[in-house]
């Protein structure tokens, strides 16, 4: 093969990735089309009576056959034209993307405080292990891997804005039509208690990899070459340890993209989460649609950038040993 | 079937919290105390300000068309926008709002409105005879009939006649005496301008439109040319919150200045005197247990009044709805000024199970399907279970989510609940007890009781109307399928500043979306 094995690992994941999301697609049409109750049902409420049931659901065009909706659907979604909300006609790409835009803010304000102090600390901890150091910070973790979310941000709540402090604001309004960025301010709590969850997981992951690293042959050899501490840890040590980490940073970033319903139910916050839920409950089929397939499409290419990273981590694992795995 | 005597009350659980914000009307009822001396009046209104208000049971369902609403949101955006011709007031009388007069003919078969004079649409254009003319073509056109169709139904759209820019003349098609008290709301019988589109929403409201996402915000502004008493602050913020605990916390941050209709689990948590104080209603919203009297054992008039003897209403209001409630004797409409507060039924054991045996139910066990619609509607649903264990019938409790209730099945149930904010009592009837009335989920209905409201909407006289409108009550209390144990009320918080509302009678929160009178301290 002429072709460099990263290059080809690379073409074949993209494709597989590819046939994944087509896959997501049917599964994400045929499940919103098994949700019990309908659209027209659920826009009417109460108010539903035969003939304005009939009414909703022609103008929806929900009795054509399942596979002229679905064909219909998937060509908007590659013409970027997602259709409109079942419930309100509003654009669903005029729902869905504001929304977008919250998450991703969340998401990089949390990765760019959480990862590197998780990562850091870890290292820190692996190599005091053992010690008053290493037990503290694992002791921190492991209470904070305990608590669920949103019990994470109650008590952040509590204590910094409604019982104890008023620093912050306790709910994250964002009026329509604006960036959460205008008033940066309601960021903060939402971003603390992510970064609080992520934490634990990305932490014992690099305290794990580091110390299994530090036992191994080549840096006992290393140390006795007379190879210094730091340049031991970071160049010798760390990047063989991330291979690993880099697998739980992509896990921690797909839970942040679409998992974190509950953080943003808690604060109130604008996300895709919500976004999902809310639709959901009033079987927003198209709006529903587009979030779940956004969703898979982040976790795909999350997975994918990680195997990549990992494997460009460790040039010892070839191709070959990636597609065997 | 729990054998809890004290339901459990605590805390807020998953399902309120997740629970969906679909189901018409009042959405949360209910709550607490504390001095009600605080919303004496004697202070000069503070003009300005912008008022923020969380409701709860967020949607991407919320809508500004005041002719589809469906979530308690929607009747408070609708009331800031919009107004009909005659208007309920806080305390559910009824009075003139765009009309300056509307009167029938001798035997109410055609109607006269006259509009009053100056009065402005948010976009500058006049108000005439010919948009009221639209908008009840709106509602009724039998390709999307709306909301209110039903009960314009007796308007003869097709013969409506412009007599002049302010009057408009509308036949019935059968004598209707009680054409303005069906349509009293801004909810459903708002009057929009010609070609009205809710997506440019345009009314005659004290508050004109700013910005909306459903779900999310609203922002009305006040409307400077509005033709009444200009309303006290400048903005109306609204919010939608889909979770209990982020509206209070968004409460006692003050990042809002209301709670509207709080759970009770939250209103125990505000105390006298601190930076929260509750407005607590008047009792308006009723949350009826509903047999199907089509269907055993509720078919046999014997069964159907002794469950309604198996109920110690007073007990049920303590437990379930925390005192929040006044007693209510199996008839509604609480406040139509023809109300027959004669009518009234209690706890009786011993006539309960003799004529349970009568009727050849002793050992009845039945299924009450219930859901956590309305404040209090699960624990009302298991202490019933419990009263009735006291006579020897078994009730099991089923409780659905709300978008099972109000499914496929809503109206199917043999044995549930349901609830209702206060309307008048025939128009009442209108919706919810008649054979083939939209929300009729007792299936009640024979040629005697049809007739009897028949002949009552077309009795012009007020006092010989109000004796048939005592014989319908009557037939209500001794043989309908609805159980009204109480009337419940609404409790709302309030930051320290919001002053000016009223201890509405309605149901509706926010002493009935009070946007006119609330203001800013």
């Amino acid at each position: 093969m002429a072709q460099h094995p990263l290059l080809s690992f690379a073409a074949r994941r993209v494709f597989l990735g590819v046939l994944t999301l087509f896959a997501v697609c049917v599964v994400v049409f045929l499940a919103t089309q098994v949700l019990p109750g309908d659209a027209a049902r659920a826009v009417l409420g109460r108010n539903a009576t035969p003939e304005l049931l009939a009414e909703i659901r022609a103008e929806l065009r929900l009795d054509d056959p399942l596979l002229v909706q679905f064909w219909s659907w998937l060509s908007g979604i590659l013409t970027g034209d997602p259709g409109h909300s079942l419930v309100n006609g509003t654009a669903v790409s005029d729902i869905v993307y504001p929304r977008v835009l919250n998450s991703a803010m969340l998401l990089a304000l949390t990765s760019v405080i959480s990862f590197p102090l998780s990562i850091t600390l870890g290292v820190v901890a692996a190599l005091y292990s053992g010690r008053f150091v290493d037990t503290g910070i694992s002791t921190i973790a492991l209470a904070l891997a305990a608590l669920p979310e949103f019990v994470v941000g109650i008590i952040l709540i509590l204590l910094l804005s409604t019982s104890v402090f008023h620093f912050f604001p306790a709910v994250s309004l964002v009026p329509p039509g604006t960036s959460v960025l205008q008033n940066p301010i309601i960021l903060v709590l939402p971003v603390l208690t992510l970064s609080l969850v992520c934490f634990p997981y990305l932490y014992r992951m690099t305290r794990a990899s580091v110390i299994e690293v530090l036992g191994s042959e080549y840096v006992e050899m290393a140390r006795l070459k007379g190879v210094g501490t730091l340049r031991l840890t970071f160049v010798h040590v760390l990047l063989n340890a991330l291979a690993p980490v880099v697998q739980v940073v992509a896990l921690t970033l797909a839970y942040l993209a679409g998992g974190v319903v509950l953080v943003e139910f808690v604060f109130g916050y604008p996300g895709v989460g919500q976004g999902l839920l809310e639709a959901i409950m009033v079987r927003d089929v198209p709006v529903i649609q587009l979030i779940v397939l956004l969703l898979a499409a982040v976790y795909v290419l999350l997975n994918l950038l990680a195997d990549l990273i990992a494997m460009l981590l460790n040039p010892r694992m070839t191709a070959r040993q990636w597609q065997s795995n | 079937m729990s054998n809890d005597q004290n339901p459990p009350l605590i805390g807020i659980s998953r399902r309120d919290v997740l629970r969906g914000g679909l189901i018409g009307g009042a959405g949360l009822a209910l709550g607490a105390s504390s001095g009600l001396s605080a919303f004496a009046q004697s202070v000069v209104p503070k003009p300005g300000g912008n008022l923020r208000v969380a409701f709860l049971g967020a949607t991407p369902a919320e809508t500004l068309d005041p002719h589809s609403g469906v979530v308690q949101v929607d009747f408070a955006r609708a009331l800031a926008l919009y107004e009909p011709l005659v208007e309920m007031q806080p305390d559910a009388s009824i009075k003139n709002a765009l009309a300056e007069s509307i009167e029938p003919n001798a035997d109410a078969t055609e109607w006269t409105i006259r509009l009053r004079k100056g009065v402005k649409f948010h976009d500058g254009k006049p108000l005439t005879a010919r948009d009221v003319a639209y908008s009840f073509q709106r509602i009724t056109n039998p390709k999307a009939p709306l909301s209110g169709a039903i009960t314009l139904a007796p308007l003869d759209i097709d013969n409506m006649q412009v007599v002049d820019d302010l009057t408009l003349r509308l036949p019935m098609k059968v004598p209707f005496a009680v054409f303005p008290e069906c349509i009293c709301s801004a909810v459903y019988y708002a009057i929009v301008p010609e070609g009205f589109d809710p997506a440019n929403p345009v009314g005659t409201g004290p508050f004109k439109f700013q910005s909306f996402t459903p779900g999310q915000q609203s922002i009305c502004v006040r409307f400077d040319d509005y033709y009444g008493d200009a309303p006290h602050i400048d903005t109306l913020t609204i919010s939608s919150f889909a979770s209990d605990v982020a509206a209070f916390n968004a409460l006692q941050s003050q990042q809002v200045d209301a709670l509207a209709a709080a759970p009770l689990s939250l209103i125990r948590q505000v105390g006298t005197g601190g930076a929260i104080k509750a407005l607590v209603s008047e009792p308006g919203m009723w949350t009826p247990f509903t047999m199907r009297v089509d269907q055993p054992p509720f078919d046999k008039p014997e069964v159907r009044k002794a469950f309604r003897l198996l109920v110690d209403r007073q007990q049920m209001i303590d437990i379930a709805l925390s005192g929040y409630g006044e007693v209510g004797n199996d008839v509604f409409s609480r406040w139509d000024p023809f109300y027959d507060t004669s009518l009234q039924r209690s706890q009786d054991l011993d006539q309960a199970k003799f004529l349970l045996k009568k009727a050849g139910e002793e050992n009845l066990a039945v299924e009450l399907v219930t859901s956590d619609f309305a404040n209090g509607v699960p624990q009302m649903a298991q202490v019933f279970a419990r009263q009735a264990r006291d006579a020897g019938v078994t009730v099991s409790v089923r409780q659905v989510t709300p978008d099972v209730f109000y499914g496929d099945q809503y109206k199917q149930w043999t044995f549930a609940q349901d609830f209702w904010l206060h309307f008048p009592y025939l128009p009442q009837i209108a919706e919810c007890h008649l054979p083939g009335a939209t929300f009729n989920p007792t299936h009640w209905g024979n040629d005697q009781y049809t007739n009897l409201y028949n002949q009552a909407v077309g009795t012009v006289d007020p006092g010989l109307r109000k004796e048939i409108v005592h014989d319908l009550m009557k037939i209500d209390f001794e043989d309908g399928g609805y159980i009204i144990p109480s009337f419940n009320k609404i409790v709302d918080l309030l930051a320290s500043n919001v002053e000016g509302l009223n201890q509405a009678r309605t149901g509706y929160a926010m002493g009935h979306f009070g946007w006119k009178s609330v203001w800013l301290s």
